[in-house]
């Protein structure tokens, strides 16, 4: 199994404890990741409010590096994930855009050859399979009542899952012996880049999903998504100072508690540079 | 008072509406029935000056002016949960970025809203390097001290490892450039 691997600018400056996982667990799980040579941004969602066509050729640049590695390329970052998927099917829908595009790949010797767009929960359940997971990972989750928090971009527009109603990380983190706490604002909106720029309209989003998070006795969100990772952790405090209720609770990325369950330590999955620490059940003095 | 005001037929400009129309985004905003499923769905309609379902409509009606100068397409967070519940099938998320495009060339964006500065340094920086230090360019388009209100918060990310300010940069950034030059012209 070998995949071409766009960690996507974020990864490297501002989420190293999520790409150890990353790593760490495609290593556990015998699959090859390689790492598109050279790779560029892919525009975010900020180039595609200064050009359609700026925001095409990014991601495609990325799409035909990826096709010299693997027909398949892994993207763990849901706006990358959004962007590769939108430049593969509006360049199929649109033909004068598409011929704009791959003129200018080929003239800096690029082809474009489309490939298979991967989150590393599409890995896991179509490459290993639920089954293999549920075998290897002995029940280490039991006793951690835990929100899959799936966020937008993950399903929306495109996905395998359900756009508003997804179980893919339900039905791994139950076969790995969680309690799935049922959490009606698994697809609500954390905000996105108005609440990571600190927007308190942002922020109120974030405070909804936390606050029910706890009124409904989580031990830990889990998301598909490093911004979504990144919004409902690192403001918890201001939330506190704002609308003066404690909404504390560990969010780990969907690699981090998947290592964790199949047996891999804090420290490679970068667990222990969360801002709100986790601890897995056993050594929590509980059950 | 509404937003809105009194409406008149000078204000209409068609070619604004040509204009989307024939964005990847908004080819089909002439389908929209007016539902209000958008503005329903949106979690954050209560915060717009126009509803999604009013902007469409003042949109295809071509109020430009009106239309470009709302708040709307910069409070939007591109959740798509309007895209896949809309009968008609609009891509209006997409129509947001179209706007914001519009708004930006016309220059007509509100001041106050932090996206537009942030897509401007964005698009610099990926101009520049190929690639984006996401921090840093936030901390530029918030300015002193909008950085000075960050600056606890990234502190902390720091020790942990999780903030950075170096400059990434592709191997050969004047081959994206050459590309961005050629498929967008700037």
């Amino acid at each position: 199994m070998k995949y071409a691997y766009y960690p996507g600018c974020t990864m490297k400056t501002s989420y190293p404890h999520v790409e150890k996982s990353i790593l760490a667990l495609a290593k556990h799980l015998g699959v090859n990741l390689q790492e598109i040579e050279d790779w560029n941004c892919c525009g975010a969602a900020e180039v595609v409010n200064i050009s359609m066509e700026a925001s095409l050729i990014l991601p495609a640049r990325v799409l035909s590096l990826a096709s010299r590695i693997s027909d398949k390329v892994l993207v763990p970052c849901t706006e990358c994930l959004y962007n590769l998927k939108r430049t593969l099917i509006t360049l199929e829908e649109r033909p004068s855009l598409r011929e704009k595009i791959v003129g200018a790949l080929e003239k800096k010797g690029l082809k474009w050859k489309p490939v298979k767009i991967y989150h590393p929960i599409d890995m896991v359940i179509k490459d290993i399979g639920v089954e293999k997971i549920k075998e290897m990972g002995k029940e280490r989750l039991k006793g951690l009542r835990v929100v899959p928090y799936y966020g937008c971009l993950l399903t929306r527009p495109w996905g395998d899952d359900h756009p508003l109603y997804p179980t893919s990380m339900d039905e791994i983190f139950e076969a790995l012996g969680a309690e799935i706490v049922d959490y009606p604002l698994k697809t609500k909106c954390c905000g996105a880049a108005l609440t990571a720029s600190g927007d308190e309209r942002g922020l109120s989003l974030t405070y909804h999903l936390l606050r029910e998070a706890k009124r409904r006795k989580a031990d830990v969100i889990v998301v598909p998504c490093t911004l979504c990772q990144f919004n409902l952790e690192v403001f918890q405090n201001r939330i506190k100072e704002r609308w003066g209720e404690d909404v504390s609770i560990p969010v780990l990325y969907f690699t981090q508690l998947l290592g964790l369950a199949l047996g891999l330590g804090e420290e490679e999955l970068g667990v222990d540079k969360l801002l709100v620490p986790f601890k897995m059940p056993e050594r929590r003095g509980g059950k | 008072m509404s937003i809105v005001g009194f409406l008149s037929e000078k204000q209409r400009d068609r070619r604004f509406t040509e204009q989307l129309l024939s964005s990847p985004e908004g080819s089909k905003i002439l389908e929209c029935i007016q539902c209000g499923t958008c503005s329903s769905t949106c979690p954050l309609s209560h915060y717009m000056d126009l509803t999604p379902r009013r902007l469409i409509y003042l949109a295809r009606e071509g109020f430009k002016d009106l239309v470009l100068r709302s708040r709307t397409p910069w409070i939007c967070a591109s959740c798509f949960n309007c895209v896949v519940l809309c009968p008609a099938g609009i891509d209006i998320s997409g129509v947001m970025h179209a706007l914001r495009r519009l708004a930006l060339a016309e220059g007509t964006y509100p001041r106050d809203e932090v996206i537009p500065a942030l897509s401007k340094s964005f698009y610099d920086e990926v101009f520049r390097h190929g690639k984006v230090n996401e921090a840093k360019v936030a901390l530029a388009a918030k300015g002193l001290r909008g950085t000075l209100s960050m600056m606890g918060l990234g502190l902390k990310l720091w020790r942990k490892g999780r903030m950075s300010l170096s400059a990434e940069k592709t191997r050969s950034p004047s081959e994206i450039r050459e590309m961005l030059r050629e498929v967008a012209g700037s």
